[in-house]
């Protein structure tokens, strides 16, 4: 009779046993996690040691109602009910949560890209599990586990032969065998046995998010040329222009740069290719970049143009004006131009003195010594591609002018520097107190042209300048380098996210800063 | 001797074979049990983890350039940028206020981030106190500099506790760069949430 009562337990155990494999099988799996509740915020629904069983969800699976099971900033483990959540993107999320049997929510939101989400619960179920856990149920599991091991593997002989001797002897070593169990678990739980779950100390915290930063990249991303090279255009015998080309790719956009050899900024032309060579022209029918000097050396860069953005590396090439007429190719250029704004960029067509250290060229060349033939024969011209060591050579043509003006450029230019850059332009007049950032400040002025708003650096250079209605407001946005021009007909923003001082694109979403002065 | 089987020996030999699988396959409880048991995570509900404490409270508000209103939840999108291509850059400041009354202990402060993304891994952020927007944060005190951010959650910017007195104000200045190697995804996004804990 205990014999069959040992073969029900048996089979029973055997069951459980396999249901129990299974179940931990799937668990590990399907990522569920088993949860016992120590306290009962979250009751009626859950009561304390309740077991619940959670699955691990990605952020953007999580909706108001669920049960969610996330660490605070503690490292505390909570088990809450979502009252609201933030979707970010990305499946991320801040999730506001609250136990059902709290009246406020917990204080701190908790930022989460994934979860542990309650799908079942049953009361009381976790008081089994602990207890299971701890000392007297690790004894038990040790005693089962060597009274079964035992059953599965104790040695057997033939029962054909001697059979009651055998009982005895197997009674015999069973009793010794369990005692040696018994002994062997209570040593191993008195040395694994301490290990309690302590529990956590909830410290004084308090937390805050800045949520909703958001990084996206172009769908392609613009590439400037790696070649590109200078062709001299010809009016009847005279150079007046030069044509920059590079290979291109139809539909691509670029931006060209145009800088006095001091990397000044003197204006800059957007070109979308149609076809797979690109091309712009500097100087007569050319584009209406204004070269300030009679006699200078400046480079076009060509940078890659997508949308907004403005590659930093360029290739590009440099050419001469000589006697503000005459035009020739330098050499190619090539690099990565700072976006920042500290290259003190000028584009005052009106102001040539800004410019200064322009032609600083050691082998300046003679042009006395050309005006030979009667034909016009283009000079070469020797340039190397570093920007301040620049060797210009002049073309000759019969109709050029004196050549002597153009030696003396060479001592003229380095004393410009003395000229002070704004004064010079008495037909301007201030509107009004300037508005100024950190480094940067902005001046609407009065000019033959109309008005202006003047962007000046520290050192009073003109980095920017563009028409505004009279009424405009001029703001810096705290803590950058972005002036808003506010006007009654709209806002504009003129900044360096283009690389260069520019209008750019307002955000869709004006900041609060900016909303409160539009009238 | 009681109840000694008086079977043929294959039946005995099956049953034998039986019991030894069925003890077997019981041992498969006392692994689920103590696989529960031990994957069992604990937990907890207290709801008072932040707020008032017996000698004053911590209170950590947020607020930005073009979000100047104190808030727990501040809205930081200004430091966000799309179509960024490879090189570009984006800074924001924010300002961490400690507006906790009479805690006799200087509370101290951690940032962290949270981020989701394909371009995640693609961007560096580069933390300072009281730097600036111009030189995209390599001025001021650093916190950290071209971290490369990675979707762990609650990623540690800088270390941690930044001590912060009651009513002082920490100016952050927050730049987050797409290097141009290694070469980032093209139509790429990433979200980012900046968590500031402050403890006592």
């Amino acid at each position: 009779m205990p014999n069959r009562i040992w073969e029900v337990l048996l089979t029973l155990g055997a069951l459980a046993g396999l249901a129990s494999i299974v179940i931990f099988i799937a668990g590990l799996v399907f990522g569920i996690t088993p949860l016992i509740f120590r306290s009962g915020s979250m009751s009626p629904t859950i009561d304390t040691g309740a077991l619940a069983f959670a699955r691990t969800v990605p952020a953007s699976e999580v909706q108001v109602g669920d049960i969610l099971s996330v660490y605070d900033s503690q490292g505390t483990r909570i088990t809450h009910r979502v009252e609201s959540i933030d979707q970010q993107g990305n499946n991320l999320a801040v999730a506001q949560l609250r136990g059902d049997a709290n009246p406020i929510a917990d204080p701190d939101p908790y930022v989460i890209t994934e979860a542990d989400r309650v799908f079942f619960s049953i009361n009381r179920l976790g008081y089994v599990a602990v207890w299971l856990s701890g000392s007297s149920g690790l004894v038990l599991g040790a005693i089962a586990v060597g009274g079964l091991l035992y059953i599965a593997f104790r040695p057997r002989r033939n029962p054909d032969e001697g059979e009651p001797r055998l009982d005895r002897h197997d009674a015999h070593g069973d009793s010794h065998a369990l005692k040696a169990i018994v002994a062997l678990a209570t040593v191993g739980l008195t040395v694994v046995g301490a290990s309690q779950i302590g529990g956590t100390k909830a410290g004084y915290t308090d937390s805050a998010t800045a949520q909703s930063i958001q990084f996206g990249t172009a769908a392609t991303f613009p590439t400037a040329p790696s070649t590109s090279s200078c062709t001299v255009n010809l009016l009847l015998v005279v150079p007046v222009a030069v044509t920059i080309t590079w290979p291109a790719t139809v539909g691509s956009s670029y931006r060209l740069i145009a800088r006095d050899a001091s990397g000044n900024l003197l204006g800059s032309n957007d070109y979308t290719a149609t076809s797979t060579t690109g091309s712009m022209k500097y100087g007569s029918g050319g584009t209406t970049v204004a070269f300030p000097l009679i006699v200078g050396t400046y480079n076009i860069e060509i940078h890659g143009l997508s949308g907004t953005s403005v590659t930093p590396s360029y290739s590009g090439y440099q050419f001469s004006i000589l006697v503000g007429l005459l035009y020739s190719c330098g050499g190619p250029i090539s690099g990565t131009s700072a976006l920042s704004r500290s290259a003190a960029p000028a584009l005052a067509p009106d102001a040539p003195n800004t410019t200064s250290t322009a032609a600083v060229s050691s082998t300046t060349p003679s042009p006395t010594t050309t005006p030979s033939a009667s034909t016009t024969t283009q000079a070469t011209t020797t340039t190397s591609t570093t920007t301040p060591s620049t060797t210009t050579s002049s073309p000759t043509t019969t109709t050029a002018p004196p050549t002597t003006t153009a030696t003396p450029t060479t001592t003229t230019t380095t004393t410009t520097t003395t000229v002070p850059p704004i004064t010079t332009t008495p037909s301007e007049v201030p509107i009004g107190a300037p508005a100024t950032t950190t480094g940067f400040s902005a001046q609407k002025l009065s000019t033959a042209s109309g008005n202006v708003v003047s962007v000046s650096n520290s050192s009073g250079t003109e980095v920017y300048r563009g028409a505004v209605d009279n009424d405009a407001v001029l703001h810096w946005l705290t803590g950058t380098d972005q002036l808003y021009v506010i006007t009654t007909s709209g806002v504009t923003v003129i900044d360096t996210s283009t690389g260069v001082w520019a209008e750019s694109p307002v955000p869709s979403e004006l900041p609060d800063e900016i909303k409160a002065l539009v009238p | 001797m009681p109840s000694r089987p008086d079977r043929p020996a294959h039946r005995i030999r099956h049953l034998l074979t039986s019991t030894r699988f069925r003890a077997l396959l019981a041992l498969g409880m006392v692994l689920g049990v103590g696989g529960v048991t031990t994957l069992a995570a604990w937990t907890s509900s207290a709801t008072a983890t932040s707020g008032n404490i017996t000698t004053g409270s911590i209170n950590l508000q947020l607020n930005s350039t073009a979000q100047p209103t104190l808030t727990k939840s501040l809205n930081f999108s200004e430091l966000g940028k799309s179509g960024m291509i490879p090189g570009d850059s984006n800074t924001a400041l924010i300002k961490v206020n400690n507006l906790g009354t009479g805690a006799t202990v200087p509370p101290k402060y951690t940032i962290t981030s949270t981020s989701g993304g394909a371009l995640t891994t693609s961007l560096r952020m580069t933390v300072s106190s009281n730097g600036t927007v111009a030189n995209k944060c390599t001025d001021g005190t650093n916190v950290v500099s071209s971290l490369a951010l990675t979707l762990t959650a609650n990623q540690a910017i800088g270390a941690v506790d930044r001590p912060l007195p009651v009513g002082a104000t920490e100016n952050l200045c927050v730049s987050v760069q797409l290097p141009t190697t290694p070469t980032p995804p093209t139509n790429s996004t990433s979200n980012i949430v900046l968590t500031f804990t402050a403890k006592v």
